[in-house]
């Protein structure tokens, strides 16, 4: 440091001991003129937020509650990619073991169930896919035209009346009486055609 | 003896320079801070929050950014309370060197940064009522990076050398060359015909 840095210094915070040169003299003005220039403080509502935030961050005062806090991912800083997962998975974990211990259903049990319920999703939302083994299809369906066309009547489906009472016992439906009924049916020259 | 005079000598060099007296006491405020207490931390913020806003805030200019960097500059400060060194400084400088790495590093973009002044802040802040401060804003603002911050910092901010050297993480006697340096560059460029402001004249020599 040279001299001259001394002596201005000495005359900027008044210790100087001998007066200043008229060099010295004038910046000293000029760092007093720098005093001048004013900047915006802080409003009262942004002072108010920020002791908030900060009495938020020591917390009870040690700030020991707060690094599990940050850790889990509700804190305000930024955290790396191995840790959220973590994280995540620490998370996943609680919410399970609340939700069993709630529902008296183990985790896997849960899954399991969300698993069925995606399937079942998936199969009904299929737009005019295969159906599944066992459901009916929805094309196929009897018609009566094939006794129409050999001058036939088609005979209605015989569909159980609940309140038909009866030697069968009530099997026996209103297609059977509509259609004589326990009378043997005459075979007809359309049947043959039919049977082929 | 000699080792006595240079001790004296280093003395007398704190002494002018306006700075610690090399105490060797424990100070119970940095104690405190150090221990993570709540009613220290207040009290620091109470006394410090505004001068460091106004420091951020000449550099940002928005006001939602110099909040956000000054509850930032305290919630370091409070991760880091176990590194704050007694130095027999007010703790303001160490805040000051926080508040100045994290506006250095906001929205940075490659090797800008942000500015050591914003005159539109100055001139919101003066209102027009006074020219000659507003140009003076501006002849600073004009300097280099680092003559700009010392002077900002030891005149408007109002650090000691001192105080100055430990946000700047330089050295006392840096400082004091700095801002030699620094204010002679200030007097020529306001004492230059093209760039002199017409509202303000340099100090005679």
């Amino acid at each position: 440091m040279d001299e001259f840095a001394q002596q201005l210094h000495e005359a900027l915070v008044g210790a100087g001991d001998r007066p200043p040169g008229t060099e010295v003299a004038a910046l000293v003005r000029l760092a007093r003129q720098c005093e001048r220039i004013v900047l915006p403080g802080p409003t009262t509502e942004q002072v108010a937020r920020m002791r908030r935030r900060l009495l938020e961050r020591t917390g009870d005062g040690r700030g020991r509650t707060w690094p599990l806090v940050d850790w889990l991912g509700f804190g305000p800083q930024p955290r790396p990619l191995a840790q959220r997962l973590a994280a995540g998975l620490a998370v996943a974990a609680i919410a399970f073991s609340g939700a069993s211990a709630a529902a008296g259903t183990t985790p896997w049990d849960a899954a399991v169930r969300a698993g069925e319920i995606l399937v079942d999703a998936a199969r009904n939302l299929r737009p005019g896919g295969d159906p599944a083994p066992g459901e009916p299809t929805a094309t196929v369906t009897p018609t009566p035209t094939a006794g129409a066309t050999a001058g036939g009547t088609a005979e209605p489906t015989p569909t159980p009346d609940p309140t038909a009472e009866g030697d069968d016992g009530g099997q026996r439906g209103r297609g059977s009486e509509a259609s004589g009924g326990d009378r043997e049916r005459t075979p007809e020259p359309g049947d043959d055609r039919r049977s082929d | 003896m000699p080792a006595i005079a240079g001790g004296a000598l280093l003395r007398l060099a704190e002494i002018l320079g306006g700075g610690p007296s090399a105490a060797a006491a424990p100070n119970p405020a940095a104690e405190a801070l150090r221990r993570r207490d709540r009613a220290a931390w207040t009290q620091l913020f109470e006394r410090e929050a505004p001068a460091l806003y106004r420091y951020v805030i000449g550099r940002v200019g928005s006001p939602e950014d110099a909040e956000d960097i000054v509850s930032r500059t305290f919630e370091e400060a409070w991760k880091h309370a176990e590194s704050f060194e007694d130095r027999g400084l007010p703790p303001r400088a160490w805040l000051f060197g926080i508040a100045r790495h994290l506006t250095a590093s906001h929205r940075r973009r490659l090797f800008r940064q942000p500015p050591m002044l914003r005159i539109d802040v100055v001139e919101a802040a003066a209102g027009g009522s006074d020219p000659e401060v507003i140009d003076l804003a501006r002849a600073i603002a004009r300097l280099p990076r680092a003559d700009a911050e010392v002077i900002m910092l030891r005149f408007v901010h109002g650090l000691s050398a001192h105080e100055a050297a430990v946000a700047l993480n330089t050295t006392v006697d840096a400082v004091k060359s700095r801002q030699a340096r620094a204010l002679r560059r200030l007097r020529d460029m306001l004492e230059a015909p093209a760039s002199a402001p017409a509202g303000l004249r340099a100090p005679e020599r």
